[in-house]
């Protein structure tokens, strides 16, 4: 059996009355505090003991200090850990003994402490602004929520908007209870150098754990990221999607040109932005023309952790009409998919009001199959039908 | 930290500067001086001599001398003689103001 037990602190992390309390009171339950990671306390069982507890905030370095703990120990006291690179924990069995006893030298060494802390706090704005803007999309508040409010998973699931909103509300707890810390370490500041006492103040520490709890993912999700784990293509060969040169024919010329031609799967996905595959192929167009003028078809496919999120992107995407696309029409279930849905695209002619230059636009199609967690979204442009191809893209989706 | 522009030192910190005058000295050995020193009048916590020690160094009034294992040694500088010597002063001024009241 373990003899060591966690514990998130109830009090702030610089609130020095109220964890020097708390750590007594677990001293006299028989947990003896030893360390700390994070918001989390580690203590070992040990035998029931009445100490008072002394919190001895730390100048400078955040090394162990033999020197502080033989002066310590000399007077009485035990070295029991370091709490959060903040303060060296001691205890003495004799509830009389002063640690500090020149109240001028204790001011000095809490506002010193204290403008580490301010400097601490200007850090942790940093890492507010660095990551925030990290994930901040750039576009105004107004059309992103007009966007979640009609297309919520898809908003949701662009690798941005979760990450954004839970930095957000991890840094409003840890900025909070950082404040909170200050303001708490000011008054009890006053009050040592009035000669009073003051209580601590429960709860604080809560919501550092808080706030640490929701900034995980996004911190994951970062480290993803910036490792390289987050995109991981894979040759075209041998990955069974379906291709142009499947729907148009072995004769056909695919476009060779840069952006427009792709020998391999872009895939993709991190803890907060689901595993995602893209493809895209061209028809071989010349310079005067463009790449709408020749058949092409692109591939985008979504796994969402759940199921419902899949049937409500689908259902999403469904709604949204693409240059000339038909209404969707939902199909029966076939080849194992669970949703078909196919919007037939009628070729049109567009005639610039300003040049009167026309334009001639090609037919197609546009599938949405989902299958379980997966879902698909194929548009293509040209003659062929893309319904002849559905069993491939069914079997497509459960290659995946 | 004396003088002017440092403020008058409490006991502790006079006390705790004069532990150096004849010696170098360790923090062990600071705390046994001021007890014996003070005849325990003046007391002094370890938290107290730490926090001492951290201001002396920032301040220059003490410098390091040897570390050997948990024992780190250490020496009063010029500045802090100037400033135990401003702290005498007007500690003298103060107990000289004092006695001739009572004349």
């Amino acid at each position: 059996m373990s003899k060591t037990t966690i514990r998130i602190s109830p009090f702030g992390g610089f609130d020095i009355p109220g964890l020097e309390g708390w750590l007594a009171a677990m001293a006299a339950k028989g947990f003896r505090f030893t360390m700390t990671t994070g918001p989390l306390c580690f203590f070992d069982r040990d035998e029931i003991q009445t100490v008072q507890v002394h919190l001895e905030p730390i100048q400078g370095s955040t090394d162990e200090n033999p020197e502080l703990n033989a002066i310590y120990e000399e007077a009485g006291w035990q070295y029991w850990g370091m709490f959060r690179g903040s303060f060296y924990v001691y205890a003495s069995p004799d509830l009389e003994a002063r640690a500090h006893t020149d109240p001028d030298t204790l001011d000095y060494a809490l506002k010193k402490f204290f403008r580490q802390k301010l400097v601490g706090g200007v850090l942790l704005l940093l890492a507010n602004v660095l990551l925030l803007g990290f994930y901040w999309q750039g576009s105004p508040w107004e059309i992103d929520l007009l966007w979640l409010r009609y297309y919520p998973v898809e908003t949701l699931s662009n690798g941005k908007t979760i990450p954004f909103l839970l930095a957000a509300l991890g840094f409003l707890l840890i900025d909070l209870s950082y404040l909170l810390g200050l303001f708490h370490l000011m008054r009890y500041r006053r009050t040592v150098h009035s000669g009073g006492k003051t209580r601590g103040h429960r709860g604080v520490g809560w919501l550092l754990a808080a706030g640490l709890l929701v900034l995980l993912p996004v911190l994951i999700n970062t480290v993803q990221l910036f490792s390289g784990t987050s995109y991981r293509p894979y040759d075209l060969e041998g990955s069974g999607f379906v291709t142009l040169t499947d729907i148009e024919g072995e004769d056909f010329p695919i476009s060779q040109r840069q952006f427009y031609y792709m020998d391999y799967i872009s895939h993709g996905g991190t803890l907060l932005d689901p595993e995602h595959w893209y493809f895209h192929q061209y028809g071989a167009f010349g310079q005067n023309q463009s790449s709408n003028d020749v058949p092409h078809l692109e591939i985008s496919i979504v796994r969402y952790p759940l199921e419902l999120l899949a049937e409500m992107r689908a259902e999403e995407w469904s709604r949204q009409e693409i240059n000339n696309s038909g209404d969707y029409e939902a199909r029966p279930s076939d080849y194992g998919l669970d949703e078909i849905y196919y919007a037939p695209r009628e070729g049109w002619t567009h005639v610039s009001e300003i040049t009167g230059e026309k334009r001639v636009f090609l037919p197609g199609g546009i599938f949405i199959l989902r299958r379980g967690n997966t879902v698909l979204f194929a548009d293509y442009y040209g003659e062929q039908d893309l319904t002849d191809h559905l069993k491939h893209f069914a079997a497509m989706l459960e290659g995946l | 930290m004396g003088g002017k522009e440092r403020g008058a030192l409490t006991e502790p910190m006079f006390y705790v500067l004069m532990s150096f005058l004849r010696r170098d000295m360790c923090g062990i050995d600071i705390t046994e001086f001021v007890e014996q020193k003070t005849h325990g009048r003046v007391r002094l916590g370890p938290g107290t001599l730490y926090t001492l020690l951290g201001k002396f160094l920032d301040g220059g009034l003490i410098e390091e001398t040897e570390v050997d294992g948990r024992k780190r040694t250490y020496r009063i500088t010029q500045k802090g003689r100037e400033a135990y010597q401003e702290e005498l002063e007007r500690l003298r001024a103060c107990v000289r103001d004092g006695e001739e009241e009572l004349l």
